[in-house]
């Protein structure tokens, strides 16, 4: 993990990574589709994300069930302009093969949404970033707490929902907001 | 000038004295999952295991943590992003490489975030202590356990505004690690997976996994506190009193 | 005729029934859910609130609708004073024990920033008993030092309210002071008083005994056990007493906004001397107890006390259980200035030597406190007759009888009233022998009297007022001239 080599250059931008950025994190992440990338690759474009695991039978499908839920929600013009991200903090057997698979189960629209692979320490730093708590268990399971995170087009966090009892209202109707402004 | 910048940095990479803490259990504070005895009470003292490891005898002090800035400077004050440090990231030095004088030098670094904590120990080819790790080492197999309690007690009871004593004062426990009660609260690498206890923030919304559990020792006001400060924290946070030492798990 | 003859019945049931209906909908409305009305309550404006150190408290709030109140409340931990010579580490909301008064209204909306000063070791949050929602607001604001939470809460009901830090372990955060008051107006303000004052009483746990000087660590063992070494009003051995006792003049109606931060103890909360007119048990703002002497506060509870001050004085505020009032420091003073009223306590009027049998010299001690002395006649006669009913009232009897054969009466008395002077020196030197009162003759013993020119003035003058007597008036010059004659005499 090269967290703080000053060589390792992040992609060429435009304009500087804002100091908040969860862009400004170096970990090396895999695709669903076996892509190696750094997360800055998501700069550009509105970001839905959240950390779950897809041995969850708890509270990870009702995630993955409320980003799509804003995903629908959202007018036809913001496609190609909001991207659906999931990270999975199970270093150990949510591989790129495991992503697909559940991806597939879960009616997801690979045209925009990534599923993510890191290893344990990218888990950390990424959980550590966004504020997520989790602990492995000694059967594979994780206990975590859960949000669902907005990233503006620069990687910052702007909206933050761990209230998933009812329909993301709030969080799409910021993002409508945040289209609106381009 | 280079010959001494380079004598320094093979200083920062062979990092700080280590002891060797030979593998044993404990038993955790808030239990770590939710296992039924005999009875179908909850079970909340269930020893873990630790494997053996080699841990830093003492907290990184002001001046190796400017050895590390000299050859990092992505993480000096004037340059760190607030993403991974706060505010107050090194508010008590003078400027990016000065922690200010002699007897700073000696004292254990604090106001650093759990960002930097890591980066620094990763740049030793360590990494910060588990939670399981640092509270093993602190439980020193349960020498002296009332005694060490009074002097953490003591210690909450001491104002903060006093400087802070040498890293390597501090008797040394069973194990030969100093200053694990009694200097600073110190970062571990899963600060964050806190999973029970009253103090979580959002209430302690936790999903997958075992119910909230109880604490193995309600009398034990010391460490109460002490996983309290952990469930305050963020990982950009820095305070004054916060600093770490770094760990090397056996392969 | 039928009662269905009798009326129009189906309008008469219609009416019946709108009537019902307009009673039931009437009532509803009188007790609609005072939470519900103040979690509708509109919200004019904002401001930020204005914070107290005890015994202040913030002067009571005149708008008439609900606002945003902003609240900066600072969590410092600080080395203080616990008793003389003995100090401790007090973890403070605002840098003192107790923590700052809080003052919101009914129906407004408080926006709480609990900022963690970065010099701190601890992480601490809040709890406030007026908010309700998650441990009081203690989910939403743990605090590591150097960093702020903020979270809003609307307060919906009135009522004088704990606030306390609930980080674990609570007794410890507690029991190093972290508690204070929050009121929260009714609508309908209480009345108006003189002066409102701050008071909360907390138990202290030091690891040495009571008096044992130094800087003190907390005592867990102490804290389990319920033993405190101190058990203080506002933070100290001492802090409301001397020099620091809460002033109040004769006439003044005194307000007490008392908590409880414990840990531990609940509180026997007596003013001595004092009665309390009227009580607002555990600090609720609608049920009123009237003329209470003692009042029990739980720890996380309060109350609020209102008594008038009738005469000058120093009354100790105490919890009643008495060793911690007397051997720990839960003792307070509210010193009282201004005129007596000797009517409503007199102070002490004698000491007197108790002999079981027979009459023999009484001898009478001065009062401690000489009484101020009397302004007009009426005012003599008034003090008079507390002196008579000690001192003569015994003999003499209640309208100045005496007894047939045995004490001569004093009503209207010729003996009296023909010689002011004899008068006076016969309470001075006593009397012996045989004398004739209104044509009866009395062989008897009369002691001499110890009593202050004042005094002895004061009850000539209530006898001559009374009982058809001369109603002449005796003063304190006259009784000292006929003292020094009688001495000069000798």
């Amino acid at each position: 993990m090269t967290m703080s080599m000053p060589s390792m250059k992040t992609m060429p931008t435009p304009a500087p990574m804002p100091g908040m950025s969860i862009y400004n994190l170096s970990s090396q992440w895999t695709t669903q589709d076996g892509a190696a990338t750094a997360l800055a690759s998501l700069r550009g474009n509105l970001v839905v994300a959240a950390m779950v695991y897809t041995h969850c039978k708890d509270v990870c499908p009702l995630t993955t069930e409320r980003m799509q839920q804003i995903e629908r929600a959202l007018p036809k013009s913001s496609e190609g302009r909001v991207r659906f991200v999931l990270f999975s903090m199970d270093w150990m057997r949510d591989l790129p093969d495991r992503l697909r698979v559940f991806a597939a189960e879960h009616h997801i629209d690979r045209q925009h949404w990534t599923l993510f692979h890191g290893d344990e320490a990218a888990v950390r730093e990424l959980a550590a970033a966004f504020g997520i708590s989790f602990q492995r268990e000694s059967n594979g399971d994780f206990q975590h707490s859960i949000a669902i995170f907005l990233l503006d087009r620069d990687g910052v966090v702007v909206a933050e929902e761990p209230d998933l009892s009812k329909p993301p209202q709030a969080l799409t109707a910021k993002i409508r907001r945040l289209l609106g402004k381009r | 000038m280079a010959s001494s910048c380079l004598a320094g940095l093979a200083v920062a990479a062979s990092g700080a004295e280590t002891v060797r803490v030979p593998a044993g259990t404990y038993v955790p504070f808030y239990a770590r999952e939710s296992v039924k005895t005999a009875r179908g009470q909850e079970d909340l003292h269930r020893p873990i295991s630790v494997a053996s490891f080699a841990l830093d005898r003492r907290p990184v002090t002001n001046r190796e943590y400017q050895l590390f800035l000299r050859a990092h400077p992505e993480w000096r004050k004037s340059a760190v992003k607030p993403i991974f440090a706060d505010a107050h990231y090194l508010a008590h030095w003078r400027s990016d490489l000065d922690f200010g004088d002699d007897a700073d030098a000696e004292r254990p670094v604090t106001n650093v975030s759990w960002f930097a904590a890591e980066a620094y120990c990763r740049a030793q080819g360590k990494e910060l202590p588990t939670t399981d790790q640092w509270e093993y080492a602190l439980a020193d197999n349960g020498r002296d356990r009332d005694a060490l309690r009074q002097r953490i007690l003591t210690w909450y009871g001491e104002s903060g505004a006093h400087e802070l004593p040498a890293a390597k004062s501090g008797v040394a426990n069973g194990f030969g690690v100093q200053g694990l009660a009694g200097h600073v609260w110190e970062w571990t690498l899963d600060f964050n997976s806190l999973m029970s206890g009253p103090d979580l923030r959002g209430s302690g919304q936790q999903f997958c996994g075992g119910a909230s559990l109880g604490a193995s020792d309600p009398n034990d006001y010391a460490s109460f506190m002490r996983y309290s400060m952990r469930a305050s924290l963020k990982a950009s946070y820095t305070t004054k009193l916060l600093g770490f030492r770094c760990a090397r798990n056996e392969p | 005729m039928s009662f269905a003859a009798r009326y129009d019945y189906p309008l008469f049931r219609r009416f019946m029934f709108l009537s019902l209906a307009a009673v039931v909908l009437w009532c509803a409305r009188a007790h609609a859910d005072p939470r519900d009305v103040n979690v509708n309550a509109p919200i004019k404006g904002q401001e930020t609130a204005l914070l107290t150190y005890a015994p202040d408290v913030p002067p009571p709030i005149a708008r008439t609708y609900s606002t945003k109140v902003v609240i900066h409340l600072e969590v410092k931990e600080v080395e203080g004073r616990l008793a003389d010579g003995v100090s401790y580490t007090f973890w403070t909301f605002g840098g003192k024990v107790p923590g700052k008064f809080i003052r919101v209204r009914e129906g407004d909306l408080v926006e709480f920033h609990l900022d963690n000063h970065p010099d701190n070791k601890m992480p601490h949050n809040i709890d406030l008993h007026a908010v309700i929602g998650q441990g009081g607001g203690a989910a939403s604001s743990l605090t590591a030092p150097g960093h702020s939470s903020v979270f809003s809460f609307k307060a919906l009901v009135p009522g004088l309210y704990v606030y306390h830090c609930a980080t674990a372990p609570v007794a410890m955060h507690v029991g190093n002071g972290m508690y204070g008051l929050i009121y929260v107006q009714p609508r309908k303000a209480l009345p108006k008083v003189t002066h409102e004052y701050y008071v909360m009483q907390g138990d202290f746990y030091t690891k040495g005994a009571n008096g044992q000087q130094g800087l003190q660590p907390f005592s867990m063992e102490k804290a389990l056990a319920e033993k405190p070494e101190y058990v203080v009003f506002n933070g100290s051995v001492g802090a409301l007493t001397g020099a620091n006792a809460l002033p109040a003049k004769v006439g003044d109606t005194i307000r007490l906004f008392v908590g409880n931060g414990g840990p531990n103890l609940t509180s026997s909360f007596h003013v001595i001397g004092e009665i309390f007119d009227t009580v607002w048990p555990e600090g609720n703002t609608s049920t009123p107890a009237h003329d209470v002497q003692t009042t029990m506060i739980p720890a996380g509870g309060a109350a609020i006390v209102e008594f008038k001050i009738n005469v000058p004085g120093t009354f100790l505020i105490v919890d009643h259980s008495l060793a911690r009032a007397f051997n720990r420091g839960a003792l307070a003073q509210l010193k009282a200035t201004g005129p007596e009223n000797k009517l409503v306590y007199s102070g002490k009027i004698s000491d007197e030597v108790y002999l079981p049998e027979g009459t023999g010299i009484r001898v009478t001690e001065q009062p401690s406190g000489l009484p101020a002395p009397a302004a007009s006649k009426a005012e003599r006669v008034k003090l008079g007759e507390i002196v008579f009913k000690t001192n003569c009232m015994a003999c003499h009897q209640e309208n100045g009888q005496g007894i047939p054969g045995a004490f001569p009466p004093l009503a209207m008395s010729d003996y009296l009233n023909s010689d002011k002077t004899r008068a006076i020196r016969t309470v001075l030197g006593g009397r012996q022998g045989v004398l004739t009162v209104n044509g009866a003759k009395y062989d008897g013993v009369m002691p001499a009297w110890t009593l202050t020119d004042e005094d002895i003035a004061n009850v000539l003058s209530y006898i001559y007022g009374n009982w058809g007597n001369s109603g002449f008036e005796v003063t304190p010059t006259e009784v000292k001239a006929a003292r020094s004659e009688a001495a000069n005499a000798k």
